[in-house]
């Protein structure tokens, strides 16, 4: 058995906030959280040294339902919020979550400098293939044929985003998959994802049971990657490339260096830093 | 856990306490997620539920007093959290799940602890862990009998109970 910490002083458990969460029975998202407060609990993470920085949507209300440091950024803006804190606290383990409409959509663009900065954080994207707090349209990694919204009664027509690709070409310099469907496994490659330098993606599968409940059935459809994290990008692509969507653990491991600019001023009241701002 | 070696005592409660201990708190989420969507018989059965392995697990705690349980990380518990075996999945509940469906969660999570204990019962060469898991299993058994006769106060739920009037889907 492989420890990530002999002996964690506070469990999982104590990572929670008193908010009681509101997703819908059955929803990926509450095993997403508990796979969170396992990883922080086995890093020994000081709950005021976390920031948990999210976008807009269902998954989005995790920083809720944290004792860390939470914001609940502007829709698709969960990176760029989260890449400032980082980089002005290089000292606070920063971690961004939200949706794929949130990520790969509105923040698409964010998710792509995100990779390319290589700012030292974990970005988690709980992939459902559908924007369900907006009861149930399709997103960019849903399939061309899902017809079920009445906005696109034929399907979209349209290729779905492939995030891992898009990572690795962008970047990114940890890449791994996740599933709600095993809290345990997903833990563990948080776990890795937090702990390796630089920026790391984290794409979890997680259920939206009420506007796709056909994805009940990704927990017979996904399985262990049966391969050993590369550090080789271009065997990554080529993994990547090749992915059914449900291969789980770790695919990529870079090793560039994080980008952390050198801070060049301190400020200790708050006055000297709206000086700057006065027209 | 099922193909599990038990290395000694400390490591069964260690592993049976969190087994317990999550599926205390597990009982208790779906119980809030059934108040939430106003399911109150659910919630009720939840909450005894929650209370039931409370007590359950604070024997167990008993029993590790004046142990040294070892730490063992989430990833070397096997369970699968997408059926239920010895801890209920978070995809179990179902916001129009009946009485009948609750019990029956609550059963397969009793069987299953129960075979897996058994199983540890039939593995292990350490007697204080053959002694222990035999004891956890016949528990497990007892309270999975007695779950069963709660549930037959219960109508079988009909065919299309989960089919809601005025469902979630709704797009204008």
């Amino acid at each position: 058995m492989e420890n990530a910490n002999s002996c964690p002083s506070l469990k999982p458990n104590e990572y929670k906030s008193g908010t009681k969460p509101v997703w819908c029975p059955g929803c990926g998202d509450y095993s997403v959280l508990l796979s969170i407060t396992k990883a922080m609990s086995e890093l020994n993470l000081e709950p005021e040294n976390v920031a948990l920085v999210s976008g807009i949507g269902c998954s989005s209300r995790l920083p809720a339902y944290l004792n860390v440091y939470g914001f609940h950024a502007v829709h698709g803006r969960a990176l760029p919020v989260a890449t400032g804190l980082k980089v002005s606290r290089p000292d606070l383990t920063v971690l961004a979550a939200g949706g794929d409409g949130d990520g790969f959509s509105i923040g698409g663009n964010h998710f792509m400098h995100a990779c390319r900065r290589n700012v030292d954080m974990t970005y988690i994207v709980m992939d459902n293939q559908v924007y369900g707090m907006t009861k149930g349209q399709a997103s960019p990694t849903t399939d061309p044929d899902w017809d079920k919204s009445k906005l696109t009664p034929d399907g979209t027509k349209i290729n779905p985003y492939y995030p891992l690709v898009i990572a690795l070409a962008s970047g990114a310099n940890f890449i791994a998959r996740a599933s709600s469907t095993d809290p345990n496994g997903a833990a563990k490659v948080l776990v890795d994802a937090i702990r390796h330098p630089g920026f790391s993606f984290v794409h979890m599968l997680s259920p939206c049971v009420t506007f796709r409940p056909e994805q009940k059935e990704w927990k017979k459809m996904v399985r262990p990657a049966p391969v050993e994290p590369t550090t080789d990008a271009a065997v990554a692509a080529k993994r990547l490339m090749t992915d059914d969507n449900f291969f789980l653990g770790t695919l990529y491991k870079g090793n560039r260096p994080a980008y952390q600019p050198e801070l060049k001023s301190t400020v200790e009241h708050l006055s000297e830093l709206e000086q700057g701002f006065i027209l | 856990m099922t193909a599990l070696r038990i290395a000694n005592k400390p490591e069964l409660l260690a592993r049976t306490l969190t087994m317990l201990s999550e599926t205390v708190e597990r009982y208790d989420l779906f119980a809030d997620q059934m108040e939430v969507v106003n399911n109150p018989q659910a919630a009720e059965i939840f909450r005894w539920l929650e209370q039931k392995q409370r007590e359950r697990t604070q024997v167990v705690q008993d029993l590790s007093e004046g142990l040294a349980l070892p730490h063992i990380p989430p990833w070397d518990y096997h369970w699968d959290d997408a059926i239920n075996i010895e801890v209920p999945g978070h995809a179990s509940a179902h916001y129009m799940m009946t009485p009948y469906h609750t019990l029956t969660l609550a059963i397969d999570v009793e069987q299953s602890a129960a075979d897996l204990f058994d199983n540890i019962e039939r593995d292990t060469e350490l007697p204080e862990v053959r002694k222990l898991a035999h004891g956890f299993a016949r528990e497990a058994n007892a309270f999975c009998d007695y779950l069963k006769q709660k549930r037959e106060h219960y109508p079988l739920p009909q065919a299309g109970w989960d089919e809601d009037e005025d469902p979630p889907q709704f797009l204008e």
